[in-house]
C-alpha cells in the first residue's frame, strides 16, 4: 500500500466533519478565511468527525449485525503491506456495506451541520457568547444583533428601523449620504463590498449644523455606495411606532419634531 | 388602510416611501444621547421615536 491510499482513506475517515463544518458555515453568517486551507480545515474536522463516527459505529455495532473490525482499519490506516491482499478481499466482501455506512454518515454529518448552525441561532448563542459568534462580523453590525451582545442596553427585536450614514470622499468632497438600511455586500474575503441604502439623501459636510435645506433628495429609491469611497459608517437603530393623535396634547403636537416646510 | 409598521419580533419595514423617506430626513434631528422616545412628524402622522443601544 502506498501513502496515497493512507490519504484517501484519512480523508474519507475525516469527510464527517469536514461536511459538518461546510454545513456550519454555509450560510451568510461566515465568511471564508484567508487563513485557513484544506490541512487546517481536515484539522478542525478531528474532533467533529471522531464524534460522529463513535456515534455512529455504536449504532452500527449494537442495532445491526456488522461491527467494525478496528484491526483491519488499523493496519489500512498505517499502510501495512502484510496479508494486504486478504485484508482487500475482506473489504471487497463488505463493500456495500461500507459504502452505505459512509454515505449515511456522510449525509447525517450535513444535516448535523446545518441543524448546530440553526439551533445555535434559534438560542441566540451567537449573540450571548462570543465563542458562538459567526465570522461575518457585518452581520451583527448592519443586522443590529449587535444590541444582544452582553452589557448593551437594548434588544435587537425592538428595531423596526435603521438608518446609516455613510461618509465618503467623492471627488475630493466629503459626502454624507444617508438613507434607510437595505443591504450589504462583502467579498470573498469577508471584507465589506458596498452598503446598499433606500429613499437616500445627501449634503455635504463642510457645515456640520446643516439644516434641511443642506439635504439633497437623490431621486433615486435605491444606491449602492461601493467601500472604496466610504470612510466611515454610522449606524441609528431606531425604534419608529405610530400613535394616535388623539392620545396627544397639543403641546407634545407642537413641539414634535418635523421637516422644516 | 395600510399599515406600515409592525412588530413581530424581527426589524419591521417601512413600506409607506412617504413615511420612509421622511424618517431617513428627520433622523439627523433624532437625538442620540436621549434615551427617552421622541415625537415626530411624517406626512400629517405622528409617530415615536428611540434611537436603540
Amino acid at each position: 500500500m502506498n501513502i496515497a491510499f493512507t490519504t484517501v482513506l484519512l480523508f474519507i475517515i475525516l469527510a464527517p466533519g469536514f461536511l459538518a463544518r461546510i454545513a456550519y458555515n454555509s450560510s451568510k453568517l461566515s465568511v471564508a478565511d484567508s487563513n485557513r486551507n484544506l490541512v487546517n480545515e481536515l484539522t478542525w474536522s478531528i474532533i467533529p468527525a471522531l464524534t460522529l463516527h463513535i456515534i455512529f459505529v455504536a449504532i452500527i455495532q449494537n442495532a445491526t449485525r456488522y461491527s467494525v473490525d478496528f484491526v483491519q482499519l488499523g493496519n489500512l490506516v498505517l499502510g501495512t503491506s502484510q496479508n494486504a491482499d486478504a485484508r482487500f478481499a475482506q473489504l471487497n466482501d463488505y463493500k456495500y456495506a461500507i459504502f452505505f455506512y459512509n454515505l449515511i454518515l456522510f449525509k447525517t454529518s450535513f444535516v448535523a451541520g446545518y441543524l448546530l448552525r440553526k439551533m445555535v441561532r434559534f438560542f441566540k448563542l451567537d449573540r450571548k457568547f462570543r465563542y458562538f459568534r459567526f465570522s461575518n462580523k457585518w452581520h451583527y453590525i448592519f443586522s443590529g444583533e449587535c444590541l444582544d451582545f452582553p452589557d448593551v442596553p437594548d434588544e435587537y427585536e425592538e428595531i423596526t428601523n435603521k438608518i446609516i450614514n455613510v461618509l465618503c470622499k467623492v471627488n475630493g468632497r466629503t459626502v454624507l449620504y444617508t438613507g434607510e438600511y437595505f443591504n450589504y455586500y462583502v467579498d470573498g474575503k469577508g471584507d465589506l463590498e458596498a452598503v446598499h441604502l433606500k429613499y437616500p439623501i445627501r449634503r455635504y459636510l463642510e457645515n456640520d449644523k446643516a439644516g434641511d435645506e443642506d439635504y439633497y433628495v437623490i431621486s433615486s429609491r435605491y444606491l449602492m455606495i461601493p467601500n472604496s469611497d466610504i470612510i466611515n459608517i454610522n449606524f441609528k437603530y431606531i425604534n419608529f411606532e405610530e400613535v394616535d393623535e388623539a392620545e396627544l396634547s397639543e403641546e407634545e403636537k407642537d413641539n414634535a419634531i418635523q421637516l422644516s416646510e | 388602510m395600510l399599515k406600515f409598521i409592525h412588530k413581530s419580533g424581527k426589524a419591521s419595514v417601512t413600506s409607506n416611501p412617504e413615511i420612509g423617506s421622511g424618517l431617513v430626513r428627520i433622523a439627523h434631528k433624532i437625538s442620540a444621547v436621549s434615551g427617552e422616545s421622541q415625537l415626530v412628524k411624517i406626512g400629517g402622522r405622528y409617530f415615536r421615536v428611540r434611537e436603540l443601544g
